[in-house]
């Protein structure tokens, strides 16, 4: 195969190489930079455009899946197959309306809280690896950073809900100060468990440690925390007090409007994404699968992790068809009474496996 | 080579977001109308929003959290302390038992947190 195709890969270098030759100095030197590792990293693969995609297909997936648990049909119309390009429509319709900035409004807060918070959301994945080598920035505490920027986003919505000056934005904005700064300590301890069985922040080394055996079994507990904290941190049913939508006009975005709301949007899903591919990486062997023939390794590592991350999301979404929303003070005692003594327990678990040298 | 990949992430991830809104500017129409830019409350008159008070209630809840925020400090101290020092797994060990069955204890023991309700 290779020695039928490497004649027209020659030929296929030769005409690039002159064409290169012939264009302006510029010109040549943007093409070659398109052309480059850092470019490619970060606005194809594992970055913007992928993520652009990846969000686009959850949205789709969760309206169909959500019209099927409800024996309805979901978008249909729009895109040749089943609905696929409604998330485009909708955009459009979003992006045409009006922006509207309430009297009351602190305005430069209201106005940048929202891109700051897409961005950050965005910003999550510069850490993640999908693969053997398939990350834009590798570092030795990525999963510490991962923590950092899903700690930091939330506060760009805390202001935003602060700045809107509406009753509605308000209670929405203490709901979700209660539940984000009281979930965060399980979602830290559970994450400690795993650095503790991998001995290491870097989530590359932290999958390659689960090649043998994926960390849900012995840290079944921990991966139970894990789940429920991130679904609480991304704010989907049943904890989706601060922006219930029935209740609160959507609670901290009720005077969004048009692009500002799309954003916000967007950055839930976003969000929903990283926290379910970090699921996958920490408990689920990340990129670890059975091998298929004539696939090679890095489109394989890839293949397996998003395939884990998206029964993590089928999982968060069949969740909001199912359960109805719970109250304040039930999700404070769950945090404290249930969350936190089983993520302690996981770390002792985890910690006798390691002295019984098991893990 | 992959600072570059972080710094060419960064700036872009802010210009999708900044391109939302400059679109959002440029697709949509403007009528100023009063009722638009008052506080939502479906066109009727917005009472205060001052008058709403901060859920005191729930304030027992927040002391719980900012001690085991201090305690999760402590155990990512000792996780390090195990990375550096494979030997002081035993001791950290005692530490983590210690914190689980007091953890246990004390949401077995202290049911009702919540005041006035």
């Amino acid at each position: 195969m290779s020695g039928l195709l490497s004649p027209i890969l020659q030929e296929y270098a030769k005409a690039a190489a002159n064409f290169l030759n012939d264009l302006s100095q510029p010109l040549r030197d943007f093409i070659l930079f398109l052309h480059s590792d850092a470019f490619i990293k970060a606005i194809v693969f594992p970055g913007i455009l992928f993520i652009l995609t990846f969000v686009m297909f959850t949205i789709w997936f969760e309206r169909k899946l959500l019209a099927r648990v409800m024996v309805r049909l979901g978008p249909l119309h729009v895109g040749k197959y089943a609905g696929l390009l409604q998330l485009v429509a909708d955009a459009v319709k979003l992006l045409s309306k009006e922006l509207i900035v309430p009297e009351k409004a602190v305005k430069p807060l209201y106005v940048s809280m929202p891109i700051l918070c897409g961005a950050l959301s965005i910003l999550t994945f510069a850490f993640l690896p999908l693969g053997p080598g398939w990350v834009i920035y590798p570092s030795d505490i990525s999963l510490l950073l991962v923590f950092v920027i899903l700690a930091v986003t939330p506060i760009t919505i805390l202001v935003a809900g602060w700045a809107s000056r509406s009753k509605y934005s308000f209670i929405g904005m203490v709901r979700f100060a209660f539940q984000v700064f009281s979930y965060e300590v399980p979602f830290f301890l559970a994450i400690a468990s795993v650095t503790l069985a991998a001995r290491s922040f870097n989530l590359e080394r932290i999958v390659e440690a689960q090649a043998g055996l994926p960390f849900i079994i012995p840290a079944l507990l921990g991966f139970i925390v894990f789940l429920i904290t991130s679904i609480a941190e991304v704010e989907r049913v049943p904890f989706d007090l601060p922006t219930a939508e029935q209740e609160l006009v959507s609670g901290w975005q009720t005077e969004y409007t048009g692009a500002y709301f799309a954003l916000f949007y967007l950055a839930a899903y976003i969000k929903l994404d990283a926290v379910a591919i970090l699921t996958a990486l920490l408990f689920l062997g990340g990129w670890h699968g059975p091998s298929i023939a004539g696939v090679p390794e890095s489109i394989l590592g890839p293949f397996w992790l998003i395939l884990k991350s998206l029964i993590v999301v089928f999982l968060v979404l069949l969740l909001r068809g199912v359960f109805p929303r719970i109250t304040l003070d039930k999700l404070l005692d769950l945090g404290w009474r249930v969350l936190i003594p089983l993520a302690l327990l996981n770390l002792l678990i985890v910690a006798t496996l390691i002295q019984a040298g098991l893990l | 080579m992959s600072v570059k990949a972080l710094l060419i992430f960064v700036v872009v991830a802010f210009l999708v977001s900044l391109l939302f809104v400059l679109l959002g500017m440029l697709l949509s129409h403007r009528r100023v109308k009063r009722t638009k830019v008052l506080t939502f409350e479906c066109g009727q008159k917005p009472f205060e929003w001052r008058t709403l008070q901060f859920p005191i209630q729930y304030f027992p809840y927040l002391l719980v959290y900012v001690v085991y925020a201090v305690i999760a400090i402590l155990v990512l101290v000792s996780l390090f302390y195990i990375f550096e020092t494979p030997d002081a797994l035993m001791r950290v060990t005692i530490f983590l038992a210690i914190l689980a069955f007091s953890s246990v204890f004390v949401s077995i023991n202290l049911k009702r947190l919540i005041q006035g309700i």
